[in-house]
């Protein structure tokens, strides 16, 4: 109990702080759709090139194209494999055309929503279905590796900055202003606290937007500044505050 | 008119999409208008113009030049002059947009190369900032505390000034910091 009143004490040295603890955890919840629905995403992108391969080879085979697609769905026990037996499952009731819309709609990926596209074209104009998903396996293969690039490369930068301003600033700052002021134990520390949280927090706020858009995902990192304002703060404060106690 | 990023943003996945299709046996007007349904960006919408203007007896070339001339990118000017030359003269036209996506490839790894370059240094110098502000003049806000000793010395007495300048100091740093951080967002090539 007593580490909870410390805990409520800690938070009183500023007033923002005590404005965005109570963000911090439903913003976390808000940011954990976002994440999630990305991975998603990328599972259903990366698992295209194959996918395509796989539609190729058995349209070789002597297959149709629907077909095709029930076998994939019969072998993939992925995320990709529960929205192929979905729209195969739906082109009983509707027409084949409309499940793989669907499927489409359901990904909320655009670069499958293009290969579906791609797909309805071909058909369309009684293309060789076989060729055309040869060659677009190739092709979003390499598309593919092209977007990887850009997420493998930066996400070091970003998470760099988050580590350094989020938590080396913060606790470096704690550090040395506890260790200064142990001569002087007992002054009062409201003024310095009062401007130094606050310019903590923002510092833990502008690194996360910067994170976000090296990422090229300003919108999402959005709901991670309350998490990181907060962290940045009692960091600080609980440093100092450790500090002091522990040798005075 | 659409900007440089907008078109450069889906160019690549437009050129790909309609070299599988016309080395599938497609024609170029079926390719356009499967561009033109959508999911390519500005690329689209162009594409979807030039089709309505065609049924309204517009000629293909001339539409080709129009959109050509009206391009931001040089990527896409390049690509429309490609599908343009084609019709005129009957290039090989597969060939010339595996070359060219394979260029404009390339590019866009130069371009994200640059820009990773651009950005290395920038925890680094966001630290520095972020850490010496408040070293060298919270020290100075603090020294009244720390040491009250110092204060009857000669000179000491600004040290009161740089007490009430802290807080100031501070927000400064932040904008140097914002517009250190702007680098991210003002040198980002735009491609995916």
């Amino acid at each position: 109990m007593q580490l909870l009143w410390n805990f409520y004490e800690l938070l009183g040295q500023s007033l923002f702080l005590v404005l965005i603890v109570p963000l911090a955890l439903p913003c976390l919840a808000g940011a954990m759709p976002g994440f999630l629905e990305r991975r998603r995403r990328r599972q259903l992108e990366e698992a295209l090139p194959e996918v395509l391969e796989s539609i190729s080879t058995s349209i070789g085979a002597g297959l149709g194209l629907q077909q095709a697609l029930t076998e994939i769905s019969r072998h993939r026990q992925d995320e990709t494999g529960k929205l192929l037996s979905q729209a195969i499952e739906r082109s009983r009731t509707t027409s084949f055309d409309a499940a793989l819309a669907e499927y489409a709609i359901n990904s909320r990926s655009i670069l499958i929503q293009r290969v579906v596209n791609l797909l309805s074209t071909a058909m369309e104009q009684d293309a060789p279905l076989g060729e055309v998903t040869n060659s677009m396996s190739v092709e979003y293969d390499r598309l593919n590796k092209l977007i990887n690039v850009r997420e493998k490369e930066m996400t070091g930068q970003s998470f760099l900055i988050l580590m350094l301003m989020c938590l080396l600033l913060p606790g470096v700052m704690g550090f040395m202003f506890a260790v200064f002021g142990l001569a002087a134990s007992g002054a009062y520390w409201g003024d310095i606290h009062g401007v130094m949280m606050p310019y903590l927090m923002a510092s833990a706020a502008l690194s996360v937007v910067i994170s976000g858009r090296m990422l090229g995902r300003t919108k999402q990192a959005l709901w991670w500044i309350p998490f990181w304002a907060t962290i940045s703060a009692l960091l600080y404060i609980g440093l100092f505050e450790a500090i002091q106690n522990g040798m005075a | 008119m659409a900007t440089n990023a907008q078109e450069s943003a889906d160019l690549l996945y437009a050129m790909r999409a309609v070299m599988v299709m016309l080395g599938s046996g497609i024609g170029l007007e079926a390719a356009m208008q499967m561009i033109g349904r959508g999911g390519y960006g500005v690329i689209s919408k162009d594409f979807r113009e030039v089709i309505d203007n065609l049924q309204r007896g517009a000629k293909l070339e001339q539409e080709f030049s129009r959109l050509s001339t009206k391009a931001s990118s040089k990527g896409y000017s390049r690509f429309l002059n490609t599908l343009r030359t084609n019709v005129t003269s009957d290039t090989d036209l597969v060939r010339a947009l595996t070359q060219q996506s394979d260029r404009e490839e390339e590019e866009r790894n130069d371009k994200l190369a640059d820009y990773i370059e651009k950005l290395s240094g920038m925890p680094t110098i966001l630290l520095t900032f972020g850490m010496l502000s408040p070293i060298i003049f919270g020290i100075g806000a603090m020294l009244p505390v720390i040491a009250p000793g110092a204060m009857s010395l000669p000179g000491m007495g600004m040290l009161s000034t740089v007490k009430a300048l802290f807080g100031p100091v501070l927000f400064i740093t932040l904008i140097l910091m914002v517009l250190v951080g702007y680098k991210a967002h003002s040198s980002d090539p735009g491609v995916i």
